[in-house]
């Protein structure tokens, strides 16, 4: 069976508005950058398009129909994947293995800005029966006896008045994050570490939107959101495209392209039940596990070079490094005290600066964290460049309420 | 209708023989073994020319598939019906700009499939089809898509009997989405199901005579842009 | 599957399906949950169609040639989705062209039933090419006898302190005798 490689990737600047362009823009420009960086022709060379979407995230519904001219698949095999973007890898993956198709293109994006109301779609993903009546509107009387909305106080474009309050649905992350830190003696600080690591990384990365120049201070007297999680332990929404192109072994080298496989990759879906599913991120374990079986992974603490972990919210960067085995439970925070996931550290995480530094762009962040992977295997990383990359490991989160993820790991020829 | 000069009675017909095809199908919402032609021109104007019997409604419904790899298939059958080949196309997004009387999305989707499955000729090769019939003419459409006959044929087909159940080339054995009900995202699995059972000799009232070896289904979607095809054979 | 050494898996035979009508809903006899989902989007437009927009503002339509495959396109976009090349040279089209296909609609959404028809289809307008090129909109000044496919017509405009910059600011399309 042939191996999979990566022969193209292309991406836009990552801002949080973008008013300037529409998706279909945004779409094309990363593709047209990931054609051109594989030099190849859409029209000509590519036999498959996979594009990675969620309906109400694009605000239409069958959005599949809205994709194949600016990817290049107008009447071409073209599918969406309602998913993360290692999903579209992990299903051109398999329809390059089984000789079904050559060469195959990958898009996901995000648009969040076109979404006005991002907290009501992440509600509407709940369970209606249970655990949305009560995430949802909050009876409760107004006691303040003034008006709902007094002139400094405007009625917001989208939400309920304030007698029907909603908990925005980040509150689940805050209930995560309160057992992970109890069951790991993990600290508040420690998370705001995450978050000062992650935001400096990014200023080594062009396109990253939200580098700063924090300190674990700044993190802790933000405000409490949904405590213990504070407004700088929360990755802010991002806009932007990415592409990639995989082919097989045979097309990579006649292209001349110094092959970076695609070596393993893995998904899991846990149970949508949120009181009953652990807290524990089983979906990376499990999909972490798959992957280090199909690349042939027996020690992934020695064997990985570095890795881009989900990183939505602070803990989630400890927890998943704890649920794929790059950690022992517990121990993520004592490397991070150490200074092992530094860029310069000996197992660097997120050098591109995950999403608190990038930013949360939804489905595009598992191609945003591969992308990452495959920008230091070929060396291109400029500053944050980490020496002698062979094996990397990106993992994405189907955020929240979702038990879902995936992993995929690169390895360079 | 007006680049083929098609009559809106072979379009009826149809629905009619879907409608009486769907007679025994455990699913069916329409089924209908008295329908005439009549009935379905005398329906209610929906959208001129679409009336009201010329369309499939909207239902709940499910479809499961139980696919193995052939190394355990003996595990489980001695008679394994064979998914031997898929396709799938899409076109323009811009349908305004586009020829609408030919479906190339489903013609390229049809190539594919017919590719992989190792069908030189289709016409010759394939015994019976479930192209996907929301509304009647579809079914036409599709039919023609599918490379089953030439363009503006599929009405004359029609009217002269070949699609029927024990026609050369029966088209919607199992009632389709006409007699049986659209179940939206779930219609490839209903056609899938129907091929199953046909090929496998477990469609009952609605068995296609003389054991049929190789069948296509095919669904569609998006803004008359997308389509989606798989063959079967018997084992 | 009569055979013993192969592995039995079993369904229920033919579950029955009940009937349901909305009123069971509304008057809960069924068991069901109800949601009103808050959600709002706002589309950026990007420069292709912004311009086309803009031209309608101004009572024009417009539209863009891809010289590679040799198509005026309108609506107007910015790259050619045959080629994948980036499009190039705004011209403005006439107002007039060819019913493409059309369809007299009874029914609103919700599938209520409405008195009086709306004829509704795609028109190639007259310069853009190659046909059909052009754009859906709805039809007026007609009855549901008289159109046909190949009509000529002819874009109404609203009035030039009501356009707003949408598709919209079009009217409808009447019959046109001329050329």
């Amino acid at each position: 069976m042939t191996r999979v490689c990566v022969i193209g990737i292309g991406h836009t600047d990552f801002n949080c508005m973008t008013p300037d362009v529409n998706w279909k823009d945004i779409m094309y420009e990363a593709c047209q950058k990931a054609y051109a960086d594989a030099s190849i022709d859409p029209r000509k060379d590519i036999t498959s398009f996979i594009t990675c979407a969620e309906d109400y995230w694009e605000g239409f519904s069958i959005f599949d129909e809205f994709v194949p001219d600016q990817i290049g698949a107008v009447l071409r095999p073209c599918c969406t994947v309602c998913g993360d973007g290692i999903y579209g890898l992990g299903t051109a993956y398999m329809q390059i293995q089984s000789g079904l198709m050559d060469v195959v293109s990958i898009e996901a994006h995000s648009k969040v800005s076109d979404l006005l109301t991002y907290g009501d779609v992440m509600l509407h993903a709940f369970d209606p029966i249970y655990d949305r009546p009560v995430s949802g509107p909050v009876e409760r009387p107004n006691y303040s006896g003034l008006p709902s909305y007094p002139p400094e106080n405007p009625k917001p474009l989208a939400g309920k008045t304030d007698e029907t309050e909603r908990v925005h649905p980040y509150f689940l992350a805050g209930l995560e994050m309160q057992h992970y830190l109890r069951n790991t003696n993990t600290t508040e600080e420690d998370c705001a570490m995450i978050a000062v690591k992650n935001k400096k990384n990014a200023f080594l990365n062009p396109y990253a939107d939200y580098e700063a120049n924090i300190t674990v201070d700044h993190v802790m007297k933000s405000e409490y959101c949904f405590k213990p999680l504070k407004k700088l332990d929360i990755s802010p929404n991002v806009d932007g495209a990415i592409c990639f192109v995989l082919a097989n072994e045979k097309i990579t080298r006649e292209l001349g392209i110094e092959p970076i496989y695609l070596s393993g990759f893995g998904w899991c879906s846990e149970t949508p039940w949120l009181s009953t599913r652990g807290m524990e991120a089983e979906y990376a374990k499990k999909s972490a596990a798959m992957a280090y079986k199909m690349a042939g992974i027996v020690n992934p603490r020695k064997e990985i070079n570095i890795a881009e972990i989900d990183d939505r919210f602070t803990y989630k960067e400890l927890q998943h490094l704890e649920a794929i085995g790059l950690a022992r439970k517990g121990e993520a925070k004592e490397l991070l005290r150490e200074g092992a996931l530094e860029i310069k550290g000996s197992i660097p995480i997120n050098s591109s600066g995950g999403s608190l530094g990038v930013g949360n762009s939804l489905e595009a962040t598992g191609l945003q964290k591969s992308l990452e992977i495959v920008t230091q295997l070929r060396g291109h990383a400029g500053k944050r460049q980490i020496p002698d990359v062979k094996v990397g490991l990106a993992q994405s989160w189907r955020e929240i309420p979702s038990g879902s993820g995936a992993v995929a790991i690169f390895t360079r020829g | 209708m007006t680049v083929y000069d098609v009559k809106k009675e072979d379009i009826a017909r149809v629905s009619v023989k879907n409608k009486r095809n769907a007679v025994g199908h455990p699913c069916a919402q329409l089924a209908d073994p008295n329908i005439t032609v009549e009935d379905v021109l005398n329906s209610e104007i929906m959208a001129w020319p679409v009336q009201r019997l010329d369309i499939s409604p909207p239902s709940d419904g499910a479809a499961a598939l139980i696919y193995c790899s052939e190394d355990i298939v003996r595990q489980y059958t001695d008679d394994p019906v064979w998914v031997d080949g898929v396709g799938w196309n899409i076109d323009s997004t811009m349908w305004t700009n586009r020829d609408l009387y030919f479906p190339r999305y489903v013609s390229e989707a049809a190539k594919m499939a017919y590719k992989m499955a190792g069908i030189h000729n289709p016409r010759k090769e394939i015994d019976f089809a479930e192209p996907y019939d929301p509304f009647d003419y579809k079914e036409l459409h599709h039919m023609e898509g599918l490379l089953l006959c030439d363009k503006g044929q599929a009405p004359i087909l029609t009217r002269e009997g070949v699609t029927q159940r024990d026609g050369d080339l029966p088209i919607c054995p199992s009632g389709g989405l006409l007699g049986v009900g659209n179940p939206i995202a779930a219609t490839m699995g209903q056609k899938a199901c129907e091929l199953y059972w046909q090929l496998s000799g477990k469609a009952g009232k609605r068995q296609i005579p003389g054991d049929p070896m190789v069948g296509v289904g095919q669904a569609w979607g998006d803004i008359m842009q997308m389509a989606t095809v798989i063959c079967m054979r018997r084992g | 599957m009569e055979k013993s050494n192969k592995k039995e898996i079993t369904y229920p035979k033919n579950p029955a399906g009940t009937h349901l009508r909305s009123s069971d809903i509304r008057n809960k006899v069924i068991t069901h949950s109800w949601w009103e989902p808050e959600i709002q989007y706002a589309w950026s437009i990007g420069p292709a169609m912004s311009k086309f927009l803009h031209g309608l503002k101004e009572g024009k339509i417009l539209g863009i040639h891809c010289h590679k495959c040799k198509r005026l396109i309108t609506p107007p976009r910015s790259f050619c989705e045959y080629c994948y090349g980036p499009t190039d040279t705004w011209v403005e089209l006439k107002d007039t062209g060819t019913i493409n296909t059309y369809s007299i609609s009874y029914l609103d959404p919700n599938a209520n039933r409405i008195e009086d028809p709306i004829l509704i289809g795609v028109i190639s307008i007259d310069g853009a090419y190659p046909k059909p090129m052009g754009f859906m909109h709805y039809f007026g000044e007609m009855s549901k006898d008289e159109i046909k496919i190949g009509m000529r017509v002819k874009a109404v405009w609203k009035p030039e302190n009501e356009r707003e910059g949408a598709i919209t600011d079009i009217k409808y399309f009447k019959p046109y005798g001329g050329d």
